[in-house]
């Protein structure tokens, strides 16, 4: 768990470099750099201090915005020090042309993270790169604060790559002609509209594939630049419909950690319950994924199960998904009388008839065949920056309702479950076991429900003052542990209770980067089930 | 009118807002709750009814072509969710044309499954059949 005697420490170790370039926040640490010295930090920072994490990495126009540095452009890699929780924020600032070091030779996801800065903002890396989700040849900037958007070039579909011919047939690259491409796009029941995925079997196992996303991109950081607080906090929930009050929470936590609003006890309870049944929500989903991807009938018991969940919302505020009840400093609204005891009905069937799917799906051969193979270690997963259930079923015990417990998770007694292999079959265990703590953590926070105010006073009156609120902190990272691994906002402030920058950290950017190399070694067979157990969703992917 | 003895088949494409709430039609609560039968297919070219937020992103504008085709053969369109209203006048994003086309339109950003039971009603009807 974070602790504040430890992060001292490191502070004081950071603040030999000065006070210039190093300031602390929030439990952050900051540190700023000029290009030329980036790589030889990251370094440091890896080898020497533990930040094996490279959780996000976000570009800013500071174009208008006063700043007592006078770079136009700045890049924060923000790592993650997953041994004593602690998280270092490093800040490029550099002006137009200028280039910056790649960081792919130290963390492989740091490609993607690269690309989508690079073509956002026209930042220039060290390295040759093709856009990521704006198409081919664009010429627009659409994050620099000066764009002037026109009309996109138009993209091509994607060729069936060249591989290698080697002469020797008994070694790799083996023959051309021994191997079969296969495109699952946008049309494709594997890609559920999310991206287009050329994969190549050798004819019977999965030993390359090439990935494209970015098919729908949406503009929605730039929409999410131009609204007011409470606007992007209604938009936020759209990122995952599914697990609503996931991003609304931790939107309205980036903010009120801003401007250090406090949240009454009840609230902080009421979002607690809710978040844990979103989890339990989108669980619920995948599992349903995974049965239905492996041709078994129990995906419907996981969706009556999953029913149940959404009646749960649907009573709390009217809505099944997209629960708009969270606000800036509280609830929109009290749990509604009788909820409670919905509540435990629906925890005692969720329980019961999990078991039994549970029970009747190991005991087909089919399922489990389907569900093996493909192993992926700790340390791959480390590399490739993934997080959520498909990082602990590799082995890893994190989880940041434990290691950075905000809220009441510090007094909730609820374990994490870990995997061993790494396969799609712990993936789904893993999932499963979650799915009863969730409801574990539910029922100790139902039982100890704070009485009291479910808004902190004042502020709603403050909302149409934008006097009340002024903030010394500059950037902001607020995550919370999402169902599918770590979410939240990279936040700058604006004024006018606008947002300046907001950068959104989902998880299924990182799977979706990482799933070509995991779904490596799967038969035909094994690849739906696989790829549903990730959990990848498609609205998550877009910037 | 046509008596249709064929599940009425339906096709989703590129509809994330309401692509978590799909699924549930497939639970028991709501599987047999039309009259008809009905089932989801995987490729467009074999949907009456073709679902989609109507919102063509640059990208998307390549595979977009072989989704209208189909709507301009006299096909069904279920409309989902207020995405468009983001995207008036954008300088990138376009939107479907809704003239000329056959469309149900299912309001909203959050939609009970009894609405898109009903607008699937709708469109049933729309194909003409009984």
């Amino acid at each position: 768990m974070f602790n504040w005697k430890e992060f001292e420490k490191s502070q004081h170790i950071f603040s030999t470099v000065g006070d210039k370039f190093y300031h602390a926040d929030n439990g952050q640490h900051h540190v700023h750099v000029r290009p030329k010295d980036l790589l030889r930090w990251v370094e440091m920072i890896r080898d020497d201090l533990g930040y094996l994490t490279l959780v996000d990495l976000v570009g800013v126009d500071r174009l208008g915005l006063s700043s007592k540095y006078d770079e136009r452009f700045e890049l924060v890699y923000h790592f993650l020090n997953m041994g004593n929780h602690q998280r270092l924020n490093i800040h490029v600032l550099f002006n137009d042309n200028e280039i910056v070091p790649s960081l792919v030779q130290s963390f492989n996801h740091a490609d993607w993270m690269e690309r989508e800065q690079a073509e956002m903002l026209k930042i220039i890396f060290d390295r040759p790169q093709s856009t990521l989700i704006l198409p081919q040849g664009q010429q627009n900037w659409p994050m620099r604060k000066d764009s002037k958007m026109s009309a996109w070039p138009t993209e091509k579909i994607l060729d069936v790559p060249k591989i290698q011919i080697n002469p020797n047939k008994s070694e790799e690259p083996w023959p051309e002609e021994s191997y079969q491409w296969k495109r699952f796009d946008v049309f494709s029941p594997e890609t559920m509209g999310n991206f287009e995925w050329m994969v190549c079997f050798d004819p019977s196992k999965v030993v390359d594939s090439h990935l494209r996303i970015g098919l729908h991109h949406e503009g929605f950081e730039k929409l999410l630049e131009s609204r007011s607080w409470i606007q992007v906090l209604q938009l936020v929930d759209k990122i995952h419909l599914g697990a609503a009050p996931t991003y609304a929470t931790a939107w309205a936590r980036t903010i009120e950690e801003t401007y250090r609003i406090k949240v009454p006890e009840r609230a902080q309870a009421i979002r607690i319950v809710m978040l844990e049944l979103a989890r339990v929500a989108e669980h619920l989903t995948v599992l349903s994924d995974i049965a239905l991807a492996s041709k078994q009938n129990e995906f419907r018991l996981f969706l009556n199960a999953r029913e149940k969940v959404y009646e749960l919302f649907e009573k709390f505020c009217g809505h099944r998904q997209g629960l708009n009840q969270i606000n800036i400093g509280g609830m929109r609204e009290d749990l509604p009388y009788g909820w409670i005891t919905e509540y435990q009905s629906v925890n005692d069937i969720i329980f019961k008839n999990l078991r039994t799917i549970h029970k009747s799906l190991i005991g087909q051969k089919n399922f489990r065949s389907q569900l093996e193979g493909g192993d992926v270690d700790a340390q791959q997963v480390l590399q490739w920056g993934v997080s959520g259930p498909a990082m602990r079923a590799a082995g890893l015990n994190f989880d940041l309702r434990k290691s950075q417990p905000f809220y009441f998770y510090q007094d909730i007694d609820f374990d994490i479950p870990v995997g061993i292999y790494g396969t799609a079959y712990d993936r789904y265990l893993i999932r499963l076991e979650e799915i009863f703590q969730s409801l574990r953590i539910v029922t100790q926070v139902i039982d100890n429900l704070p009485l009291g105010e479910i808004i902190s006073a004042g502020i709603q009156e403050a909302m149409l003052d934008e006097t009340a609120f002024s903030s010394d902190r500059d950037w902001q990272f607020i995550s919370l542990e999402s169902p599918n691994g770590e979410a939240g906002f990279f936040h700058l402030a604006g004024a006018d209770f606008s947002p300046y920058r907001i950068k959104i950290k989902t998880p299924s950017f990182a799977l979706a980067q990482a799933a070509p190399y995991f779904m490596k070694g799967l038969t035909q067979d094994q690849l739906p089930a696989g790829m549903a157990s990730l959990g990848i969703r498609r609205q998550e992917l877009d910037r | 009118m046509e008596i249709k003895t064929q599940p009425l088949k339906i096709y989703l494409f590129s509809g994330p807002l309401l692509s978590t709430e799909w699924p549930s039609l497939l639970g028991d609560k709501y599987v047999h709750a039309l009259k008809f039968s009905w089932e989801f297919v995987n490729v467009p070219e074999e949907a009456d009814v073709i679902v989609w937020d109507g919102v063509i992103s640059p990208k998307l504008s390549i595979y977009a072509d072989r989704v209208m085709s189909r709507l301009q053969v006299g096909k069904v369109l279920l409309l989902t969710g207020e995405a468009r209203t983001l995207y008036e006048n954008h300088p990138f994003v376009k939107l479907l044309q809704l003239d000329q086309l056959r469309y149900v339109e299912v309001p909203g950003w959050s939609v009970l499954p009894e609405e898109l039971l009903e607008a699937m009603t709708s469109c049933y009807q729309k194909l003409g059949y009984v």
